[in-house]
């Protein structure tokens, strides 16, 4: 029955849609020529998939919430009307009145040496969430955050999932001793529960890891700029950049089991069969003709994922195992708050509903996408029941 | 020949209602299947002949619902039964025991986590036809020697996927079978098998026939089966029927232009051809059917009425009907 | 059943070089990547020269690799091997904490179950409606919460508010059966202590279920539509089978996924809840792990480690065993 482009009625996020689709393509094609010819029927896939989420009020929210974290997490530290660690103790008389300072209290801070020499602006300021015990303004302290969670997420996927998807691709299309041997050792990992082995390494990584990271200048100059982090705080961000490459081993062996598995019926595929024939190359085959056609579930898990690792790493930090201070790590702030819980409840509070919203909206735009993605329900969007 | 009707459906409309709108997927169909012959529904993917023969038993799910239209079944000369009016548990009884099916993929009509004797005693439990699984099981094993499996005894206690797909098949045929139906409805029954296992599996459901005195209904887009094994054929095109006729006689002198497009678009082995031929155009999209008679935009003789009055469905000769303007005057 | 044991056969063949495989990685984690565990374990910078050799000594830190690695799982697993640092055979401190880890799985698991599976089965049953939208939501939201803050959320309400649980201490009767309170005081009918476990227990244990809840309620739901939507159901419709056997089939073909995934996170469970054990100061196997690693306690964090590995490996196997008898698509 019908199932073709005039399923559904444009509206205006779908146009939207199609003009982020076509404006990529045609960004692409500048540098490519006839690649948007090419891909012609993936873009409008695509396109579908978009207007599928337009109809999704869950992934709309989805998207509304990530798309807030990262903006937050780009803009955050400049938003933030107080450094990540300005200690507002040094700058008033009475220390009590800053310390542990109920959300809404106006500060004012003086001219004053050491103030200044702290960073301090004078002027006056309101908490609008409190603030710590050494003053620290909350909400400043969550934005900043908000960058650390995107750098240390981004910084995770970008490498561990890949690693995962790369030995997947080989292992599927090789087979035989090649394929047993990855798998075998995607067994030991997968052996572990993640958190477990997140912990773990988090512990024993950095008496290692340390020293090589510091002693790279430019790598750290990098992520220090990237952390939106002062110079002086380079050794304490090395522990957060040792618990992204813990959760880099932590992640990969789900991703290759699942890539391998998908490898194994794609291969099976007459198209993968005819470019064989054909005698194209193996790695243009993975590369050219399978990864393309496994996307789409691999996208649903990462989005999924993003949400996992923003979790797992402010465990870890709550922990103590992740970012040490005075670096603002939403898993930290808790942590640290904690023991003044629950007469400073905000300082439980606020981050860890940061920390809610933000997985929660990965969360849900990867539920939705799921939904979207997955050819039974992708052709109930299309059959939809009005009656009954 | 006069027919004695064991099934008659009237001006049968089946809507599906989707995001999409509503896909007049059934708009309009009569037709009446003679006791003890082989009637064929043929037509391409999609053209609706799978939902009619479900909705003979009502077998519609939602989003489908059948709008409109009359079914009857005579489960003997005479006697009528309204199957529109009929309640949940006394269709349950007609379906099974009156009127059985057989759908295209065997693997997924078969329960994955029951053994085939299990799948077969329940059925016959169901009907009462005997009075515990375990005796129903052990029936199963008569049941299956009765569609030929080879080795029933160790069948009867295998899983689904311990068997070939025609096994399942056959095992199927049994299920449909272990309460004496009157009707056999087969949905595309050989489709979804090797080519080599068709031909035994048709002869098998025809001795069936042949044996039990059976009606078969027979829905399929292989005109190669059609002219072995139906004795009258209805041509469905869009959700509606477009053509009726005797096998010989359809193949002989096809009316309808879309009968004679499907005619010519198959090899035939007796004939040296230089090109097969092909249907120009798509299938329509039944949310906003073409007006008129829905072959239109595909039809090389349409003219001005074909494009705005829908043509009835007509006899033109002895038991011939077509729906088509081309023979009006 | 040739098949069945078939099957086991090879899923044999594959845990145990998987359980080497993991003894192999432990033994990595705690000795080779901290780079000089010798020293860590005499104190760190401020360890004396003397000390130092002495561990060195008598861990064989100065014999090949493979040698440290026989010798650490042998001494492991007979239970001779003691942890410098708190002077204990580290087996015996591992099953010192085993109780309360499955007095906590024990609990939890009851919520998962309790809360799950009807909640995703309503889910179903009132699938694409506001009650379907709102678990859906609810049990996003419970794989998106981070479970500490849940957790003094719950502390805040229970505990500040109306005192109605105790958060120190860990409930021993005098009397030991299995060693498990929860368990022990059922067994003896002793109703004080049941409910002073309860008092102690019950909000941790919620804490650990919450997010399995919402992920289990989705899978009951995903897996009873999936299997209400199988052609199957619509060839039972045809054969005229009673509503009633026909849910059957549906019900067991919908929990053959259901019962893996609760197998497997009953196994998860057992491993320890590192965050939640710390926040109600539990002390468990996550806790051990945790107080290892804080004191440089290399050979517990590698006891605790390959126990809760050699745990998840023989649950993930007994669950695969599971599946492959209630599912006979599994033992081709």
């Amino acid at each position: 029955m019908s199932g073709d482009g005039e399923v559904y009625e444009k509206k205006l996020l779908d146009r939207l849609a199609d003009a982020l689709v076509d404006g990529l393509a045609s960004l692409i094609d500048l540098f490519l020529s006839g690649w948007k010819e090419r891909n012609r029927a993936r873009l409008d896939e695509l396109k579908l998939t978009l207007y599928a989420l337009n109809r999704s009020p869950i992934g709309l929210l989805g998207v509304v919430l990530v798309l807030a974290f990262i903006i937050v997490a780009i803009l955050g530290p400049t938003l933030a009307p107080l450094g990540y660690n300005d200690q507002l103790i040094y700058c008033v008389t009475d220390f009590d009145e800053v310390r542990l300072a109920p959300p809404g209290t106006v500060v004012v801070v003086e001219e004053d040496a050491i103030c200044t020499q702290l960073g301090v602006e004078p002027g006056t300021y309101k908490l609008w969430l409190g603030a710590d015990e050494y003053g620290r303004d909350l909400l400043s302290r969550i934005l900043y955050g908000a960058r650390t969670s995107f750098i240390v997420v981004l910084l995770v996927m970008i490498v561990g999932p890949w690693i995962g998807i790369l030995l997947g691709l080989f292992a599927g299309y090789r087979g035989g001793f090649v394929d047993e041997v990855i798998m075998r050792i995607v067994d030991v990992f997968l052996a572990f529960p993640g958190l477990i082995l997140a912990i773990a390494l988090s512990a024993v990584l950095p008496s290692r890891l340390d020293p090589i990271i510091i002693n790279n200048e430019f790598l750290l100059n990098s992520l220090l700029r990237l952390f939106a982090l002062n110079p002086d705080d380079a050794l304490p961000m090395v522990r957060l950049v040792v618990v992204v490459i813990a959760l880099w081993i932590v992640w990969w062996p789900v991703y290759a089991r699942l890539v391998r598995g998908m490898v194994l019926s794609a291969r099976e595929n007459t198209y993968v069969e005819a470019a064989r024939a054909l005698g194209i190359p193996t790695h243009s085959i993975l590369i050219g003709h399978i990864l393309p056609n496994i996307l789409g579930p691999v996208l649903v898990y990462l989005t999924l994922d993003f949400g996992a690792v923003i979790l797992v790493e402010a465990g870890l930090s709550f922990l103590g195992l992740g970012a040490v201070p005075p670096i603002a790590d939403w898993g930290r702030i808790i942590y640290d708050g904690a023991q003044y819980f629950p007469n400073a409840w905000w300082l439980v509070f606020f981050p860890g509903l940061a920390i809610l919203l933000t997985v929660l909206g990965f969360n849900l735009l990867g539920d939705a996408l799921r939904d979207i993605m997955d050819p039974r329900t992708r052709r109930r969007i299309e059959f939809k029941v009005k009656g009954r | 020949m006069e027919c004695d009707p064991i099934v008659e459906v009237k001006d049968l409309r089946v809507y599906f209602y989707t995001y999409a709108g509503v896909v007049k997927a059934i708009d309009g169909v009569s037709f009446k299947i003679c006791r003890g012959e082989t009637y064929c529904l043929v037509g391409e993917t999609g053209c609706g002949k799978s939902v009619t023969s479900r909705a003979i038993t009502r077998l519609i799910y939602p989003p489908g619902r059948i709008v409109s239209g009359e079914i009857y079944y005579y489960p003997e000369p005479g006697k009528r039964v309204n199957i529109m009016q009929l309640s949940e548990s006394e269709l349950r009884r007609l379906r099974g025991e009156e009127i059985s099916y057989i759908f295209q993929d065997p693997s997924a009509a078969l329960d994955p986590l029951y053994v085939l004797g299990y799948q077969v005693g329940e059925t016959m439990l169901a009907h009462k036809r005997v009075k515990s699984v375990k005796e129903g099981m052990r029936r199963a094993v008569e049941v299956l020697r009765t569609v030929l499996m080879p080795d029933p005894e160790k069948r009867a206690s295998s899983y689904p996927h311990e068997l070939s797909g025609g096994m399942k098949q056959r095992g199927v045929i049994g299920i449909s079978l272990s309460n004496n139906p009157k009707l056999l409805i087969a949905d595309e029954p050989t489709t979804a098998l090797d080519v080599t296992i068709q031909a035994q599996l048709m002869d098998l459901l025809l001795d069936l026939k042949r044996e039990r005195g059976l009606t078969l209904l027979l829905i399929t887009h292989n005109l190669g089966l059609v002219a072995e094994y139906c004795d009258r054929v209805a041509v469905m095109y869009a959700g509606n029927i477009v053509e009726e006729a005797p096998v010989e006689e359809l193949f002989e002198k096809p009316l309808h232009p879309y009968t004679q497009a499907l005619i010519r678009a198959v090899p035939n082995p007796t004939r040296r051809i230089e090109k097969l031929e092909h249907i120009p155009g798509t299938v329509p999209n039944l949310v906003k059917p073409p007006p008129g008679c829905r072959f239109h935009p595909r039809c090389p003789k349409a003219f001005d009425r074909c494009r705005v009055e829908k043509p009835p469905l007509k006899e033109y000769s002895d038991h011939h009907k077509a729906a088509c303007w081309l023979y009006e005057e | 059943m040739a098949n069945l044991s078939r099957f086991l056969v090879r899923r044999l063949a594959t845990f145990i070089p998987t359980l080497i495989g993991v003894t192999f990685m432990t033994f990595l984690i705690a000795t080779v990547v901290p780079g000089n565990p010798a020293k860590l374990w005499a104190g760190g910078e401020k360890a004396s020269p003397e000390v130092v050799e002495q561990i060195i000594r008598e861990y064989r830190l100065d014999r090949p690799l493979w040698e440290q690695y026989f010798f650490f799982m042998y001494k492991l697993l007979t239970n001779t091997m003691i942890s410098p640092v708190t002077s204990n055979y580290v087996w015996d401190m591992i099953m010192e904490r085993l109780p309360v880890t499955i007095q906590l799985t024990l609990l939890a698991f009851i919520f998962i179950i309790i809360l799950g599976i009807p909640l995703g089965i309503i889910s179903a049953l009132k699938r694409d409606t506001i009650i379907d939208a709102v678990i859906r939501i609810m049990a996003l939201v419970g794989l998106s919460v981070p479970i500490f803050w849940l957790a003094y959320l719950l502390i805040f309400f229970f505990f500040t508010k109306y005192r109605i649980i105790t958060l120190a201490g860990t409930p021993e009767p005098p009397y030991s059966i299995t060693g498990i309170p929860l368990i022990d005081s059922i067994i003896m009918l002793d109703f004080g202590t049941l409910v002073d476990v309860l008092k102690r227990y019950t909000i941790p244990a919620f804490t650990l279920a919450y997010p399995s809840i919402g992920f289990v309620a989705r899978l009951v739901r995903n897996s009873f539509l999936d299997a209400m939507s199988g052609d199957y159901v619509e060839f039972m419709d045809a054969r005229g089978l009673p509503p009633s056997w026909k849910y059957r089939h549906i019900l067991r073909n919908s929990f053959i996924p259901v019962i893996t995934v609760l197998g497997l996170i009953f196994g998860a469970l057992l491993t320890g809840a590192p965050i939640t054990e710390t926040i109600f100061g539990l002390p468990g196997i996550g806790k051990f792990l945790l107080d290892s690693i804080n004191n440089y306690d290399y050979l517990g964090l590698m006891g605790g480690v390959l126990f809760v590995g050699i745990i998840y490996l023989v649950v993930n196997l007994i669950v695969d065993i599971t599946y492959a008898i209630i599912d006979p698509r599994v033992r081709y």
